[in-house]
């Protein structure tokens, strides 16, 4: 009997990693246990809150200063995005390509936070009734932070790029030149797999999402490099770089839904 | 063991293993998380549970499974294995001293954390680590006085 239950046991867990047909026992027990994440939370949540109601009327005008300064900044920023996002479509109208169209976000905050040696993931207070769906990127506000791995109705768990069974591909900012990151584990490092010696990388260029796999929107910062190792004996170079997500201190996220169902304005390609 | 105590009790436990130690205190702590779940499922097996309990351990494990991310099935297994060896030599163990037991649970709960390893390096991709000893000896050294405390939630009666 109990060489049936591991057999069985066995059989279900490669079933579940490998394959997708268990997605719906999942979502059911996932949906059974996720309120569990808020009552292990709480402690941490009223005491922010707690910390929050206590603050004194200096730090706050304090708070709105720095704030209105970052605003200023900011907003000097999106003046020129604008600018500059007209200029780019309409030369890729004249390239008679399609014009790349910023996905929409949704604004999660994380209830919960799991990071044991072997893995990597926070629960976000959206769900299912909030449109999410598995597969969707996850930012936060310096970059990619994650990917939708479960989704229940009001919770969803993230799978972390610094997992280390998650990977992402990725390009150079500078040159476009591909690779793929992988997570290590540990908080500030991802590496780049299998980069031939011959590629134009150099420390301190950006990596952005490449958009292919189709998993991830493209053009969303995800890690800096911040050491290359040419090595005479292997053909690959040692790439280290450094994730931009502040992975440790986020506390809300941004859910990204693909624009790819909003309807283009560009001139789609003639044939 | 009244049911909704006993319920009451599992829920603690799976709060207890998804809780996590605040960002600024030593990481090291973290890994001496004991696993409260096995330490629950110990005193189960050896006080509680009846023929069926290798089955109810079996499907128990499911939730546990969803709640950390694991394979679906690989915590059920251990349950249902753990289980099946308590029920097997429950009268043995129950006659050993607090210090055997807790030489045992060690044993147990390494032996436990080992396989889930082992699987979460096949399935899952992940890297060895020492969690299987370092959590182990905290359960260990946990045990008596988990074992007093449900002993306690106990009906004074003295059926079970």
């Amino acid at each position: 009997m109990l060489l049936g239950f591991t057999m069985l046991s066995l059989f279900l867990a490669a079933l579940d990693s490998y394959t997708d047909h268990l997605r719906l026992v999942r979502s059911t027990l996932w949906q059974i246990v996720s309120p569990l994440y808020y009552i292990a939370e709480a402690p941490y949540s009223i005491s922010s809150d707690l910390k929050q109601s206590l603050v004194s009327r200096q730090e706050l005008l304090e708070q709105l200063e720095r704030q209105r300064v970052e605003l200023l900044a900011l907003s000097h920023t999106a003046q020129r995005y604008q600018s500059l996002r007209a200029d780019n479509d309409r030369m890729r109208s004249l390239l008679e390509s399609k014009a790349k169209l910023p996905g929409s976000v949704l604004i999660a905050e994380i209830v919960s936070v799991r990071a044991t040696p072997s893995s990597h993931y926070v629960v976000i207070d959206k769900g299912a009734v909030d449109g999410l769906q598995v597969g969707q990127a996850v930012l936060d506000a310096q970059g990619l932070f994650g990917q939708l791995v479960e989704v229940g109705n009001t919770t969803s768990r993230v799978l972390l790029i610094i997992d280390k069974d998650h990977a992402v591909p990725v390009q150079v900012n500078r040159n476009g030149a591909r690779s793929i990151a992988g997570g290590t584990g540990s908080n500030d490092s991802l590496v780049l797999e299998n980069v031939p010696v011959s590629m134009d990388i150099m420390v301190g260029d950006l990596l952005e999402t490449s958009g292919l796999g189709g998993r991830f929107p493209v053009g969303y910062p995800v890690a800096e490099v911040t050491a290359v190792v040419l090595d005479a004996s292997s053909v690959f170079a040692q790439v280290q770089v450094r994730p931009l997500a502040r992975i440790n201190q986020s506390r809300f996220l941004l859910v990204v839904f693909a624009a790819s169902d909003a309807v283009s304005n560009m001139p789609d390609d003639r044939s | 063991m009244n049911p909704l105590v006993f319920a009451f009790a599992a829920m603690v436990a799976l709060v207890l293993s998804i809780f996590r130690l605040p960002n600024d205190w030593y990481a090291w702590l973290s890994l001496w998380q004991p696993q409260w779940l096995l330490l629950l499922l110990m005193y189960w097996g050896l006080q509680v549970s009846s023929r069926l309990g290798v089955l109810w351990a079996w499907l128990g494990g499911f939730f546990v499974d969803a709640l950390l991310a694991e394979p679906l099935g690989l915590n059920g297994a251990i349950f249902a294995a753990m289980t099946y060896v308590l029920l097997r030599f429950r009268e043995r163990i129950l006659m050993y001293g607090p210090v055997q037991q807790a030489m045992l649970v060690l044993v147990f709960v390494a032996a436990a954390q080992i396989v889930r390893s082992l699987c979460l390096i096949f399935f899952n991709n992940q890297d060895w680590n020492v969690l299987p000893l370092t959590t182990a000896l905290a359960s260990a050294l946990l045990w008596p006085y988990v074992y007093k405390l449900l002993r306690a939630l106990e009906p004074k009666g003295g059926f079970r």
